[in-house]
């Protein structure tokens, strides 16, 4: 996207605000029962300053996606209510684990490391790769969700590394919310099914009330079967022969065909949330198993087409207990202390001759690369707020938190048919690290309609010197419903243990890392009348030493066999290195709102251009990768009278946007995805004649058949393959599900 | 609330107090600790036949040719000497025959393929290629040293 198109976008952007404006203020009506529907509309997050405030005052851009939103839209995972439903985020799917990108940044394969997750507060971003699970693999139960604050820009000022794009917070519902019992069945047909149940009660114990909450969710999905073109890989050096790409298989040169075996998931899980007077303990546990057919750059440089014997498995249990004390009408500490112990295994199997030489033995028909990988934490966080004047106008938040972190990891080649080892453990990682951290923010209301909001915090890690991360926000409501907000952020990403400390024959240690830096700046007006909100935004932020894999040049290689780091025969060698810079500006635009008796009508568009250029020394910058430029959102609802269902369409788009290896893997044209619509149509309601039971049906349609990522042997151009093969999208998706909720 | 909603709560509440500890189990059950296997030369005791087929005369289908002009390049003789003290020439397979003479490289502070003492070398493996492959265990195609 050039700059001119940009300045073009943020026109019609701001002209349809401009029409919006217009629109609302002939349809919202200045009476009371409208402003009393505003107020209810107001949103309320507690994210971005760890405190109950309104969205349009929170010191950053946020939206948040209710229960209801989820269920009338048929969202089934969060990287769907981002899609479908955020502003300023958007996903990529390589079929694996999902990328997140916010306001023009989005790095391939990240995992959403630099997004923070947490699920009631608690971070779930893993403890070796920095990632977290978006897609199903988030394990909670979609009808256990109240609502998902999706906040945006840098949020390192209270909640320390990985808060680069900013942070999402899952929220769980209340027992009063989710009392009694509820079991929901649902499938996407011929693809995948989902079971769930829970329930929630209030109880008095010792004297003290309390409440529960529980889910327990299995997911399972099969396919679909992919499409992969034929490619030819060549002839395999050590045998001589064509490659073999399946075990068992010709040793032809030849990968793709029909995927039918390898691509599947399943996500057993439970969350329960317990609160006892001034006590609240939260505990997840989640295994999730997935597999792909695909063969890329990034996650998996080889293994056989369309094997159910590759796959991984994370598995997640976390504990998080908390307890608020009031110790006086202005003082309030919070503490929690809280453990996690994750885990990953990784079985790449592969029948090349080439591939098995490397592991060790080229005479085995099929080697495997098997990586567990483990990392547990434990830390405690306390955190005092001061009312002043005890009308929550001058209020100061202090806190400490520290964290001890152990993470091992190893990749062992072996014979897959007898799981005899080829060679000793490869990329073996034993590190043990603590956190540091203190933070500290003032809220000032100085009048009714000025607020500011200023914090600072210091992370301080065993691998890297110690990080300030210091966030100013101000805000003033000068006429009836219009805020206007300016926000100076900063954050930053500590490389996870994995770039830090993995070494292996192709990879050498990455050395002095320093952490990711990002600093931004943004301004935005917000407008509500009645039901209707306005929203628009300008952002710019400076990204820079950006961790990546990068491939060693010839004097690097030279260097490190020098220095025994490499073996002379290590070709392609590479190191992860702090090298590249982001230049980052747009904007943002949202317009939501309801109409008729209840808010029957509802409506909302979210929309975000931006301009994100990478830069390295001695190179020419490019846009990012993977990264759509222009991307958003649009929905439409209508609840029927009386037990009539509900009516939704749902929107999604983003534009072109180069493949993920458009620009290192030699291509003549620079590879593109074409622009992506997807549409989801949902039809939900309560099922006549029988209390408690409910319905969802939705069907997706998508224009385009093909994502971002390259896939197959083919990564790097070659005269008889100019251009690249991008990775299969399931179009057509037809979703049922049916809902009991037995409430006393 | 109903017995039947009790029980069912219940039932859901011991369910998950079975999941989550077998997960935690599961996951300090696995192991990262590193395999370490035994050096492949530990008790290696090759049978000469690749060197002595190397060390023949080229008209007798050997590579002493290539063997002479390593040896009096005073950069090549050193490592094919370490080389050959290592037999490495005899090692069983490709892998192991390269990982053999890797220390006979480094020590010889060789930090290219294109090293002139490389090269004279690869011309006596590209000659075991052609001339030994049986022998040798190098195969008709071998690693493809033209390509690198």
């Amino acid at each position: 996207m050039t700059p001119r198109a940009l300045s073009r976008c943020v026109a019609l952007a701001a002209g349809l605000v401009g029409l919006a404006g217009l629109a609302t203020t002939t349809v919202a009506r200045a009476d009371d029962a409208s402003d009393l529907a505003g107020l209810l509309n107001e949103t309320v997050v507690t994210t971005a300053s760890k405190s109950a405030e309104t969205g349009a005052t929170a010191p950053a851009t946020s939206t948040t996606i209710t229960a209801e939103d989820l269920r009338r839209y048929g969202v089934h995972s969060l990287d769907e209510a981002i899609d479908f439903l955020s502003l300023g985020v958007v996903t990529q799917n390589p079929l694996k684990a999902v990328d997140v990108g916010a306001r023009g940044v989005l790095l391939p394969s990240d995992h959403g490391d630099h997004l923070l997750l947490l699920v009631n507060g608690h971070a779930v971003n893993d403890g070796l790769f920095g990632g977290a699970d978006y897609g199903r693999g988030l394990g909670i139960p979609l009808e256990m969700i109240d609502h998902i604050e999706v906040v945006l820009g840098p949020g390192s000022v209270l909640y320390g590394s990985n808060a680069m794009l900013g942070v999402i917070n899952v929220i769980t519902k209340r027992a009063k919310d989710w009392k009694g019992v509820h079991l929901a069945l649902e499938s996407e047909l011929a693809k995948s099914y989902r079971v769930a149940g829970g329930g929630g009660a209030q109880f008095t114990l010792f004297g003290k009330a309390g409440e529960a909450t529980l889910g327990l969710e299995y997911f399972t999905q099969s396919g679909p079967p992919l499409l992969y073109n034929l490619e030819y890989g060549g002839i395999d050096p050590v045998s001589s022969r064509g490659v073999r790409y399946s075990r068992g298989g010709p040793e032809n040169g030849y990968w793709g065909g029909v995927a039918r075996n390898g691509y599947y998931a399943r996500v057993p899980s439970g969350f329960l949330r317990l609160e006892w007077g001034d006590f609240e303990l939260n505990v997840h546990a989640k295994a999730y198993t997935r597999a792909a057919p695909y063969r890329a750059r990034y996650d998996s440089d080889f293994f056989d087409f369309d094997d159910p014997d590759s796959y991984e498995v994370d598995r997640h249990v976390w504990a998080d207990l908390r307890h608020r004390a009031r110790l006086s009408p202005i003082v309030e500490l919070t503490s929690r202390v809280y453990a996690d112990t994750w885990d990953f295994q990784s079985r790449r199997n592969s029948s090349e001759a080439s591939a098995c030489l490397s592991a060790g033995d080229a005479s085995v028909a099929t080697c495997q690369f098997y990586t567990p990988g483990i990392s547990r934490w434990a830390g405690a966080e306390v955190r005092a707020s001061f009312d002043w004047l005890e009308n929550e106008r001058f209020v100061t938040l202090i806190g400490v938190d520290g964290r001890l972190r152990t993470a091992g990891l190893k990749i062992d080649p072996r014979d897959f048919a007898t799981g005899r080892p080829l060679s000793s453990s490869l990329g073996v990682i034993d590190r043990q690290d603590s956190v540091a951290s203190a933070y500290a923010q003032q809220t000032w209301s100085p009048t009714a309609w000025f607020g500011l909001n200023a914090g600072a915090r210091v992370d301080k890690q065993t691998r890297y010197d110690g990080v300030f991360s210091p966030r100013l926000a101000a805000n003033a409501r000068p006429w009836n419903g219009g805020t206007l907000r300016a926000v100076y952020a900063e954050a930053f990403r500590a490389p996870s243990i994995v770039e830090s400390d993995l070494q292996n024959p192709i990879q050498i240690h990455a050395g002095d890392l320093r952490p990711e830096r990002v600093r931004s700046v943004e301004g935005s007006i917000e407008q509500r009348f009645g039901t209707q909100r306005i929203f628009f935004g300008a952002f710019r932020s400076w990204w820079s030493d950006l961790v990546e894999l990068h491939v060693l040049n010839e004097q690097e290689r030279r260097d490190a066999v020098a220095a025994g780091q490499l073996s002379i025969f290590s070709f392609g060698a590479a190191q992860f290195k702090n090298v590249a810079a982001i230049d980052n500006y747009g904007m943002n635009a949202g317009y939501e709102g309801s109409l008729g008796d209840g808010q029957a009508f509802r409506y909302g568009v979210n929309a975000t251009a931006a301009i994100a250029r990478r830069s390295e020394a001695g190179l020419a910058t490019e846009p990012l990768a993977v990264a759509p430029s222009i991307f958003g959102n649009a929905r439409v609802a209508y609840d029927l009278p009386g037990a009539l269902p509900t009516l939704a369409l749902a929107a999604h788009y983003v534009n072109k946007r180069p493949a993920d290896r458009a620009y290192d893997g030699g291509w003549p044209v620079v590879p593109y995805a074409r622009p992506q619509l997807t549409g989801r149509f949902t039809v939900s309601g309560p099922f006549p004649f029988i209390k408690g039971l409910s319905y969802r049906g939705s069907v997706d349609a998508s224009v385009e058949d093909r994502g971002a990522y390259v896939v197959g042997p083919i990564q790097t151009a070659d005269p008889k393959n100019p251009s690249p093969q991008l990775v299969p999208v399931d179009t057509l998706r037809a979703t049922i599900g049916l809902q009991y909720d037995l409430i006393p | 609330m109903s017995r039947a909603r009790k029980r069912a709560l219940a039932v859901a509440a011991l369910a998950f107090a079975c999941f989550a500890p077998l997960t935690l189990v599961a996951s300090a059950c696995l192991d990262v600790t590193p395999v370490v296997l035994p050096p492949k030369d530990a008790a290696f005791a090759g049978d000469g036949s690749c060197t002595a087929c190397l060390e023949l005369p080229a008209a007798q289908h050997g590579c002493d040719d290539q063997l002479s002009a390593c040896r009096q390049d005073p950069g090549c003789a050193p490592v094919l000497t370490c080389i050959q003290t290592l037999d490495c020439f005899d090692r069983p397979s490709i892998d192991e025959k390269l990982t053999c003479g890797a220390p006979c490289i480094q020590e010889a502070g060789i930090t290219a393929v294109d090293d002139p003492r490389v090269v004279a070398l690869l011309n006596v493996v590209k000659c075991g290629q052609r001339q030994c492959g049986v022998a040798c265990n190098l195969g008709d195609g071998g690693l493809g040293f033209d390509a690198l």
